[in-house]
């Protein structure tokens, strides 16, 4: 038992010490992950649609990190052609630092798959149960992060996602936001 | 002149040892990555292009053959159906120009792949048609290399199935699935966009 609590003390000196290089600009080993609200617009309609979003992200390089998310949707939307009844989206993509001291603007492009369950308002789709499909969905995202702590971060940026709407032509196109806090540990010695 | 001859016979298996030592520099490199590829001219979406996510993995067999090993799934639809197609396989690339990572670095690609398609009408569900197949691809590409590990890939290629194809007869806004067991090829082009990682060296070059 004593030895697990001395192991644990190391590691957690040792990662503090490594964390105090990230308010100096330095990137490489950062390990990061985030929670949010996400709102978001689809492009081709008026309707609106809001996520509950996470990240966890690691930077290899100085410049370069690697980015999971996944986001789940919190309200039901509808129009006049469908109602969507839950989404969840699952995606992986590659950011591209601009680092500067406690700054990092960032641009990133990503990739994933993306569950929907819609069902048809239009007269015709009467009788058809809400169906599920399973769709590619990519993006861009584009925002910066500022490391005020050598644990906590604040975080701005806004994602283009392209999917298509599986259930009948056109786009599912959106738009959405997200601000707030983030956690990091640096996980490698400078 | 026995010197001159000596010193460039020594200049030229210096030249060809030096080549060597830069040929196997990137020899067993594993790469990861992810990727989105649009799929044009689909003969039953009415050459509606389809959008795709996937992943891939590569393995350098030395320093101007590459292989590639993916697994792609790809959604397309028109106005009467829907169709997926379930992509896993694999390709040799091969660098015929720069041997470095940086910069571009164009390649030639050819490989084969299995294939799982499905159709759906799209106002009624139950009604589908699926296929088991199999295709070859060939293709052009080339890295840009942002870093010594991490690149960038823009390829184009063209997939042509093999075996069992599906036709699409739209009568009065019903769909009708025809299942044809033949030889005729049906393909589509393929634009993929990736990026890859360099996790490291599965062996070293000798």
């Amino acid at each position: 038992m004593e030895r697990k609590i001395i192991c644990f003390l190391i590691l957690f000196v040792s990662l503090s010490i490594y964390s105090q290089e990230v308010l100096k600009g330095e990137r490489n080993g950062l390990l990061k992950a985030t929670a949010s609200f996400y709102p978001s617009k689809y492009i081709n309609s008026n309707l609106k649609q809001d996520y509950l979003g996470g990240n966890a992200e690691y930077f290899f390089h100085d410049k370069f990190s690697f980015r999971g998310d996944v986001f789940q949707s919190l309200n039901d939307v509808q129009n006049t052609s469908f109602s969507m009844l839950g989404a969840t989206k699952l995606t992986f993509g590659f950011n591209k630092h601009f680092s500067k001291g406690k700054w990092s603007p960032f641009v990133g492009i990503y990739t994933g798959v993306s569950r929907l369950i819609e069902k048809s308002t239009l007269p015709s789709f009467a009788e058809m149960l809400p169906q599920v499909e399973l769709l590619p969905v990519s993006g861009l995202m584009v925002g910066t992060q500022f490391y005020f702590y050598k644990y906590f971060h604040f975080y701005i940026e806004t994602r283009y996602t392209h999917q298509m709407n599986p259930f009948r032509e056109g786009k599912l196109d959106d738009i959405s936001f997200t601000a707030g806090l983030g956690f990091q540990l640096s996980t490698r010695k400078h | 002149m026995k010197l001159s001859v000596l010193i460039l016979f020594m200049t030229v298996v210096l030249q060809s040892m030096s080549q060597e030592l830069v040929e196997k520099k990137h020899t067993g490199e594993l790469n990861v990555g992810v990727r989105s590829t649009t799929s044009f001219f689909d003969n039953t979406n009415d050459g509606h292009p389809g959008m795709g996510t996937g992943g891939n993995f590569r393995i350098r067999l030395a320093d101007r053959v590459n292989t590639d090993w993916f697994a792609d799934y790809i959604f397309s639809m028109n106005k009467y159906l829907k169709r997926a197609d379930y992509h896993i396989g694999w390709s040799v690339m091969f660098y015929p120009f720069n041997v470095q990572n940086k910069g571009f670095r164009p390649y030639v690609l050819a490989g084969h792949c299995f294939d799982y398609t499905v159709l759906t009408q799209l106002s009624n569900n139950t009604n589908t048609a699926n296929r088991w197949s199999s295709a070859i691809q060939g293709g052009l590409g080339t890295h840009y290399y942002f870093t010594e590990r991490l690149d960038f890939v823009f390829q184009a290629q063209y997939m042509m199935h093999l075996g069992t194809h599906l036709e699409t007869v739209v009568t009065n806004s019903n769909v009708h699935f025809l299942k044809e067991k033949g030889t005729l090829a049906e393909g589509h082009l393929l634009l993929t966009v990736g990026i890859n990682y360099n996790l490291g060296k599965l062996w070293k070059g000798k």
